[in-house]
């Protein structure tokens, strides 16, 4: 019969313990978040690399939280402790409260929370910016280097929004965190916030994900409201080829004129950089592999995770996220709209040699937002291939939402 | 209010920022691409003449005999000899090494095996 009773004790015992009694209705909502992310990612193929891991990582917390758990300490007395591991003493560190001694026993935190240290310290976007810079071809600007004054216009978004999300009321540093979303660059955007509003990673992790992702959908009605059949439709002239020696040269010059002019963009800045430096001499190539590769992808997982499970239930699902969602896509769209607006003008300028639907590629999202150019302009002029031209303000756009976030950080941080 | 006059100085001074930034990063990259181009252009032009005089020179020499077709050993076909003759010339520059002989190296190891150690040993 006792037996019995203690088989029923220890199955009561683990219900209690189980998701089933802990989770609340909106760790359950938010597994259906994760599930519509994990049909993006693998049905619809929107950037897998990071919204599978993303919407995991959502999933593991909302059904374990304690997978995000900090580190505790507990405090034991001394002597129930002996009393307990048969009269012996351990090495934990004594304290003396009311006269009883006590070990402060230490209890390890989840397994995310230390991943999680690599995002919160702001080393992980650092080092996704290595890998981009490894990966990136500037060879397109350097041939055009006009495509950088596409990449800043389209920051326009993140100004904006700014102000948009003061008029909400959130606070200057949580705007300014909100207003990076327009920057379209996950790791800047994570890299800013952990800086002025940590407590708002995950909604502006997530939606500045989700918002890259969803480029190819944003963008096209802008791009094409905004200009007219015969601008898109406009050829325009092969690129002049680049020699090794400027490409060598681009990533020092950028990295010392950047640091020296905005120090709080040289993280960034200066590992994007290394990473292009290391791919462009040709020296190093072991080392470049790494970087876009075997590091880029362990970085990868760790940083997906680890933001996706920042969105639990009690945090995500607040009206302050919905807010951050819709100030994110605004953020986007004026985005794009100051790059095709700004690219009109070169093009009226320039006497119709520049198409303007390579401006909505200075929003970054490398190399999405190019391709969207690509892609709208082949649909007007099938024998038109804007490509390379669109890849130079796209790769400016990452040099330039790195500079608007040394800006934010420098005066709001 | 005061947050409203801060969004306000925030957009102007990120924009202006931005822009100067780039701006100044513009006319740097075109400046140091035209000084490179110059310097590349003229070392081009030189190296065409140079090349143009060693032409006629050797022009005017006895034309000398054509180099011996490399000695192939049995069992490799023609498509590995060209490919290897291809590798060379794009290695080295066309015309500046000739190939005397093919013939296979006794290998203890798997192609991937080679490949793998090769990976794992060569310097930094």
């Amino acid at each position: 019969m006792n037996v019995f009773s203690e088989l029923w004790n220890s199955i009561v015992g683990i219900w209690n313990t189980s998701g089933f009694v802990s989770s609340n209705w909106q760790n359950y909502v938010m597994i259906a978040v994760a599930c519509v992310l994990f049909y993006l990612a693998i049905k619809k193929q929107f950037e897998p690399l990071l919204l599978l891991p993303i919407a995991f990582g959502m999933l593991m917390v909302n059904l374990f939280p304690g997978i995000m758990a900090t580190p505790t300490t507990t405090l034991t007395p001394v002597t129930e402790y002996m009393a307990e591991h048969g009269g012996q003493t351990a090495s934990y560190a004594i304290t003396v409260l009311n006269d009883v001694q006590y070990y402060m026993v230490p209890q390890n935190g989840g397994l995310f929370y230390y991943l999680y240290q690599g995002v919160k310290l702001g080393i992980y976007p650092p080092l996704i910016f290595l890998g981009v810079g490894a990966m990136t071809d500037f060879g397109p600007l350097i041939s055009n280097p006009k495509s950088f004054l596409l990449g800043a216009a389209a920051q326009l978004g993140i100004f904006i929004t700014f102000i948009g999300a003061i008029l909400l009321g959130f606070s200057p540093t949580e705007a300014g965190a909100i207003g990076i979303i327009g920057g379209a660059d996950g790791p800047t955007a994570i890299f800013v916030t952990t800086k002025l509003a940590p407590h708002l990673l995950g909604p502006i992790a997530v939606a500045a994900y989700s918002y890259m992702a969803l480029v190819p959908i944003i963008q096209p009605p802008i791009m094409k409201a905004l200009t007219t059949k015969k601008e898109r439709m406009i050829v325009m002239e092969q690129l002049r080829p680049v020699t090794k020696l400027e490409k060598i040269l681009f990533p020092i010059i950028v990295t010392i004129l950047v640091s020296l002019l905005l120090p709080d963009a040289a993280p960034l800045v200066g590992m994007l950089m290394l990473g292009n430096l290391m791919r462009e001499s040709g020296v190093v190539s072991r080392l470049s592999n790494t970087a876009q590769n075997e590091l880029m992808n362990i970085i990868t997982i760790f940083l997906g995770t680890t933001v996706g499970a920042t969105a639990t239930g009690a945090v995500f699902l607040t009206a302050q996220t919905l807010g951050i969602i819709v100030l994110g896509l605004a953020a986007f769209c004026v985005g794009t709209a100051g790059g095709v607006l700004f690219a009109k003008l070169m093009c009226k300028v320039s006497g119709g040699k520049i198409n303007p639907l390579i401006g909505s590629a200075g929003v970054s999202a490398v190399p999405m937002a190019a391709r969207v150019s690509q892609k709208v302009g082949q649909v007007e002029n099938p024998a038109n291939f804007l490509l390379m031209h669109a890849m130079g303000p796209n790769v400016a756009g990452v040099i330039g939402s790195a500079v608007a976030a040394g800006v934010l950080i420098s005066i709001l941080g | 209010m005061e947050n409203m006059d801060l969004a306000l100085i925030v957009l102007l001074t990120g924009m202006v920022v931005v822009f100067a930034a780039l701006i100044v990063l513009t006319y740097v990259i075109k400046g140091y691409g035209m000084i490179i181009t110059s310097i590349t252009s003229g070392s081009k032009k030189k190296k065409a003449e140079a090349q143009a005089a060693k032409k006629a020179v050797e022009k005017a020499a006895a034309k000398p005999a054509a180099p011996a077709a490399p000695a192939v050993q049995e069992g490799i076909p023609g498509e590995v000899i060209a490919a290897i003759a291809a590798a060379v010339d794009y290695t080295y520059g066309a015309g500046t090494h000739t190939i005397r002989a093919v013939r296979r190296v006794p290998q203890n190891r798997s192609a991937w095996g080679s490949a793998g150690l090769a990976e794992s040993t060569r310097p930094f």
